[in-house]
């Protein structure tokens, strides 16, 4: 029985309706899928006020004295652009204490390049100082647990369920919500031999454990075993963990396209991660990646740290932009960037900063307006409210929630009204968040 | 097999006891007859009584509304406040309950809730919470078929101990039935493995093993309170000597081998020592609660010295000494007391203290978090949801005692993070009156509501906290559903959003409450003895069930039977015990699926490393399919000419059948045998499962036998380079020719090759 027909099977046995997992016969392909997405951890909790929503050093009325200790006069602009940052580094340090990584990309070089694709969400108000509620909220836009997916999850679950690495994460908030499984990538070194699992030496394809014949038999005696295992469960978590080890299978070919798509040599660390993301979308792979960067949970020496982490961060969204572009699937990516919460507007005792509950989101890609700030925040760092129409601040407005986020970015991906999305409904107003 | 006559009289005996006599007579007159009619014995399946009648108190529910439902839940579900009442421990009986309320309740004015008032919400709390729950785990106990006490131990054996069950205790339990089930998993779970597996399910939560290696651990540890803490350096081990002409040469005591070798049983020691506890206290059958009042650390012989406790135990030998000036074995551990050290099990262990650091502004919250969520089963972030829709307000006041968007949490959170007070952000003792700046902005020493007192407690308020814990019965549950998520890898599950407690999703979590507290419960009766809450996990439905009968209501049994796809260490040491070989490095320097390195497929078949990947996988993907079906075809090579090599007697694989064996009799007899070692499923050799195997064994053999025929080679004589036997599988050592396992001129060999492949990837294999 071919896979066409072992579809037919499940939902002539009703699994279909209640596996967890989508089902599809197609051949996997880059061009099945018409968006990508790339949602960019900050693990720990960033400082906005140290990228994007930069505040300067005028002391506050309550005796907590600065937001930041860089002037208000050094935070830089674009021109033509709305478009404000933080000053890198930051005057203050020097720049040995950035450890030597002259290789990063420079706040500079950052928003110069990119800030025509460039959407900054100021003011988003996550109302929890917690890491794990902040980073659920912020990446499922739902704050209580309800153990809901990710973005990354849910789309993934519709645009490519049976992709066998539908969503590639790193870590950050992966939750699926059962709805398809996490991949992690792991060391590119062991591709190959799983690229090739029946022969002994991978890179030599006169190799193998069973000659092409016989591993054929053994393909379709595991296909059929499989068709006979799937009549017989009848307790769901059976069924489910069945129909899962079927419609995730690999396939022959799918990981020599990845390794393809991979440079001769895979970076460590985020610029790493981003190289799998771009591989695997290429290949058809995957629909959706988390990428994740951490060194932001700053209660001590929060500017050094947050700089150092920062200008890592964006170095590897930068890395991840080259990677799309080199594959020639930039123009139909969309990349999120955001963390845990924000940090307090003023130092600790020890110059670091605590948790804040109001954050910063950055957005570029596929769906977004560029060139463009919308949120606000005030002096102190607390968020504002907005006007619904212009997305500006406005008193008589809402302070925006990752909920509004994830409805615009649902809206965006096409999958507001899919049954997936809709276990899991958002509340409150919506919000064009992304001026698509 | 229906659901245990054992496990029915659990019930039928919580049951009667937990309710009160209405209770009983209406489960009777649903049942029909006595109280047997709850089951029919000896079926094949249990078909339980079905009824939906329910005694309410209706001057129970107004006092338990107004009084108690604020901490106790309006269904009895418990809330950081105050435990379940669901099977809690005085539900044993009406009288039980009402004394516990009367002597207690309300806890601000215990007494005011006395005579009727006591009675009436008693026999609500018992009628309602209890009743529904009993009546609801009862439905759920209908038409579900069970592992057979043969499987059950298969799978128990596997998963505890890494092994398959012996024929002896496979005897003793085909005899005996279900009542020899505890006896002898009791004796499974006394094997080094079970503690191995029981460190790797507390290291699931407790994340300890991001200290191995290298001195992670030993970083920790401050100089300041430990000088030998790197004793080993001091050893010249490392010495090079300058000969002035630019060149060095090694020292005296030059061996960077042994130098390696130390600094590695010291590191890991110290920073096992929590795991190395809990491992302590479940083998000497200790109260399991003492891995939180523990009055010592563990070390072993290396780590003592890196302590300055080193006289305090003698430590077992090597079995083969290397060094003979370090002949003491490093995986053995005991107890030591730290000079000056207020011990309280692992809270207060470095390690523990700095895998969930806290800051001068996070003030031990941190900390107590994590102590409320694994050791009290308290989710203090579930609390998150109630907050409203605007910015806290945390500027101007102090909101964590004063701003009730805050106060719910910490009120909870603040008196045992104050607790913390003696132990700093780095993890080192600090005795109060070195102390002094404590936040007088933050609750005081506390828990449940109660004020620590500080007389005797001052620097050693861990140790209060830990003797606290250990009477809690939240604590119970809490080390039930961490051997449930450890050994099912289900997520125990959460308090449903909807407040329908008639629907599907509520009686599921009901049962599955009731189950829980009933295993707690007898885990408390037992001095707390971690066995008997495996057994109780083990002889569950959630963990034996195996399939459902038409009709059945599939929401309630959403959860039901545990089919987890297994841990990479879980498959590891499957794959050793059922082919009697690992799946190693060609080197067997190291094994695929558990080495901490960057080409393993640890974290790619979903595991962690303790440090920035914490969670598991727990559903496969492509990648971990790859993973599978490499490991398939990898082991079916290697071990089908090393099974055979063996005598008959010795094979785990081929017993029934020789080299050249191509009688079908004896062929499907070795296909069954796989399948009961392989997936515990004992099968005619005349089943549908069979023939299938059978056929493809027949199928490749036919094949392989016309393509000799047009090409009659001498590479296609012979089993794969990669899978022939040319060297002894335990000493390594060249074989002579004519015991060189290489041709396969029948094509039999090359024909099991294809049968291994085919069941080792297989969904029964890689879920347990």
């Amino acid at each position: 029985m071919n896979r066409r027909n072992f579809v037919k099977l499940l939902g002539a046995s009703g699994l279909a309706i209640s596996a967890p997992y989508g089902l599809s016969s197609k051949a996997f392909a880059a061009e099945d899928v018409s968006q990508f997405f790339v949602m960019v951890h900050a693990g720990g909790g960033w400082d906005p006020t140290s990228l994007c929503d930069p505040k300067g050093n005028a002391d506050r009325s309550d005796g907590r004295g600065p937001v930041n200790n860089f002037l208000a006069s050094q935070i830089q602009t674009i021109g033509g652009s709305p478009i404000r940052y933080a000053p890198f580094p930051d005057p203050t340090l020097a720049t040995s204490t950035l450890r030597g990584d002259t290789a990063l990309a420079s706040f500079d070089n950052f928003f110069t390049t990119y800030a025509s694709d460039l959407r900054v969400i100021n003011g988003v108000d996550t109302n929890t100082n917690s890491h794990d509620g902040g980073t659920r909220y912020v990446w499922s836009g739902i704050p209580e647990d309800k153990r809901q997916p990710a973005f990354g999850a849910l789309v993934a679950s519709i645009y490519g369920p049976s992709k066998p690495m539908a969503f590639l994460s790193n870590g950050g908030y992966d939750t699926t919500g059962s709805l398809v499984a996490p991949t992690r990538a792991g060391s590119a070194s062991s591709f190959q031999r799983l690229t090739y699992p029946n022969r002994p030496n991978p890179s030599d394809a006169n190799s193998y454990y069973l000659n092409n014949d016989v591993n054929n038999l053994v393909g379709q005696a595991k296909q059929d075993r499989k068709n006979r295992l799937i009549q017989q469960a009848s307790l769901p978590q059976r069924r489910r963990s069945i129909s899962q080890l079927y419609t995730v299978s690999m396939g022959d070919d799918k990981l020599e396209n990845l390794t393809s798509y991979l440079p001769g040599t895979l970076s460590g660390g985020i610029r790493g991660q981003a190289e799998m993301a771009a591989a695997a979308f290429k290949s058809g792979l995957a629909v959706s990646a988390n990428l994740v960067s951490g060194g932001f949970d700053t209660h001590g020496s929060n500017d050094r740290n947050q700089v150092f982490s920062l200008a890592s961060l964006i170095d590897g969204v930068d890395h991840l932009m080259q990677e799309l572009d080199r594959l020639g699937i930039r123009d139909k990516t969309t990349v999120l960037i955001s963390s845990d919460f924000g940090r307090t507007p003023y130092y600790n005792g020890g110059n670091g900063k605590d948790h804040w509950p109001v954050t910063s989101m950055m957005a570029l890609g596929m769906g977004v307006t560029g060139n463009s700030v919308v949120g606000a925040t005030d002096a102190n760092f607390n968020a504002l409210p907005v006007n619904t129409t212009t997305l500006q601040a406005d008193a008589g407005g809402i302070k925006i929630t990752p909920q509004h986020i994830h409805a615009a970015l649902r809206n965006m991906a096409g999958i507001s009204n899919h049954a997936n999305s809709r276990q899991f409904p958002l509340d409150g107003e919506y919000l064009d968040i992304f001026g698509a | 097999m229906l659901y245990d006559q054992v496990a029915l009289f659990q019930i039928r005996k919580a049951a009667t006891t937990l309710l009160g006599a209405s209770i009983i007579v209406l489960l009777t007159a649903c049942g029909g007859g006595d109280y047997d009619g709850y089951g029919q014995m000896g079926a094949e399946r249990f078909e339980g009584s079905q009824g939906d009648f329910l005694y309410v108190n209706e001057e129970g529910r107004a006092i338990y509304s107004a009084d108690c439902a604020g901490c106790h839940g309006s269904s009895g579900e418990g809330s950081p406040s105050g435990p379940s009442l669901i099977a809690c421990p005085s539900c044993s009986s009406q009288s039980a309950l009402e004394l516990k309320i009367s002597q207690t309740m309300p806890t601000e004015k215990p007494g005011e809730c006395v005579g009727e008032c006591a009675t009436n919400t008693a026999e609500y709390i018992l009628g309602v919470f209890n009743g529904i729950a009993l009546l609801t785990s009862q439905q759920a106990l209908t038409g579900v078929d069970l592992l057979t006490p043969e499987q059950t131990l298969r799978k128990a054996t596997l998963n505890l101990a890494g092994r398959l069950p012996s024929p002896a205790e496979v005897s003793t339990i085909t005899a005996g039935g279900e009542d020899a089930l505890d006896g002898v998993l009791m004796a499974v779970m006394s094997e080094d493995v079970f503690y191995e597996r029981l460190k790797e399910i507390y290291n699931d939560v407790l994340l300890q093993d991001k200290y191995l290696g290298s001195e992670n651990a030993l970083s920790l540890i401050r100089d300041d309170d430990y000088p030998e803490r790197r004793w080993y350096r001091n050893l010249g081990l490392l010495e090079k000597i300058d000969q002035g002409d630019g060149t060095e040469i090694n020292g005296p005591n030059y061996d960077s081998d042994l130098y390696y070798k130390l600094r590695r049983y010291t590191n890991d020691a110290v920073g096992r020592e929590v795991l190395e506890l809990i491992d302590y206290v479940a083998r000497s059958g200790r109260p399991f609660s003492e891995i939180l009042t523990a009055d010592y650390t563990m070390v072993n012989a290396y780590s003592a010295r890196a302590y300055g406790v080193e006289g305090q135990a003698s430590f077992r030998g090597m079995d083969e000494i290397e060094y003979p000036l370090y002949p003491e074995d490093p995986t053995d551990f005991q107890p030591a007391r730290i000079t000056d050290i207020p011990h309280a099990g692992l809270l207060t262990s470095v390690m523990f203290l700095n895998r969930f650091p806290t800051t001068n502004t996070n003030r031990n919250r941190h900390r107590a978090r994590m102590v409320y969520d694994i050791f009290l089963d308290v989710d203090i972030l579930a609390l998150e949801g109630s907050r409203p829709g605007e910015s806290l307000n945390v500027v101007g006041t102090t909101p964590t005692l004063d701003n009730p968007q805050c106060t719910g949490c910490h009120v909870v959170m603040d008196p045992v993070a104050s607790i913390f007070q003696n132990w700093d952000y780095l993890g080192r003792y600090r005795p109060s009156s070195e102390n002094d700046n404590w936040y007088t902005d933050i609750l005081a020493r506390g828990f449940n509501g109660v004020s620590m007192p500080l007389s005797g407690n001052t620097n050693s308020s861990l140790q209060w906290l830990g003797q606290e814990i250990s009477r809690d019965p939240r604590f119970a549950v809490a080390t039930v559903k961490t051997i449930y998520k450890g050994i099912s890898g289900q997520d125990p599950l959460i308090r449903p959003v909807t407040t329908d407690t008639s629907s599907a999703q509520w009686q599921a979590y009901l049962a599955q409450q009731v189950t829980f507290n009933q295993i707690s419960h007898e885990f408390r009766e037992s001095n707390q003895n971690v066995k008997v809450a495996f057994l109780g996990v083990i002889k569950s439905l959630y963990w034996r069930a195996t399939a459902l009968a038409p009709g059945s209501n599939a929401d309630i049994h959403n959860n039901m039977g545990s089919a987890r796809l297994l841990t990479p260490e879980m498959l590891d040491r499957k794959i050793g015990a059922v082919l009697g070989y690992d799946w190693v490095y060609s080197s067997a320097s190291y094994h695929w699926l558990t080495a901490a390195r960057s080409d393993s497929y640890r974290q790619l078949y979903g595991g962690i490393d303790s440090n920035n990947v914490i969670n598991r996988i727990e559903a496969p993907n492509g990648l971990m399919i790859a993973v599978q079906d490499r490991m398939a075809a990898e082991m079916a090579c290697k071990v089908v000419a090393r099974d055979f090599f063996k005598p008959a007697s010795n094979r785990l694989l081929f017993p029934y059948v020789s080299i050249d064996t191509t009688d079908e009799a004896a062929v499907r007899s070795n296909i069954q045998h796989l399948f009961w070692n392989f997936y515990g499923e004992d099968f005619a050799t005349s089943g549908t499962e069979i023939n299938e195997i059978y056929q493809l064994f027949t199928a490749v053999r036919s094949m392989g036998l016309q393509s000799i025929v047009v090409d009659d080679s001498w590479e296609n004589n012979r089993l794969s380079w990669n899978c022939q036997l040319r060297n002894d599988p335990e000493t390594g050592e060249s074989l002579d020719s004519n015991d060189r396992i290489e041709l396969d001129e029948d094509y039999v060999l090359r024909s099991w090759q294809a049968v291994l492949n085919v069941m080792l990837s297989d969904y029964q294999f890689l879920y347990e």
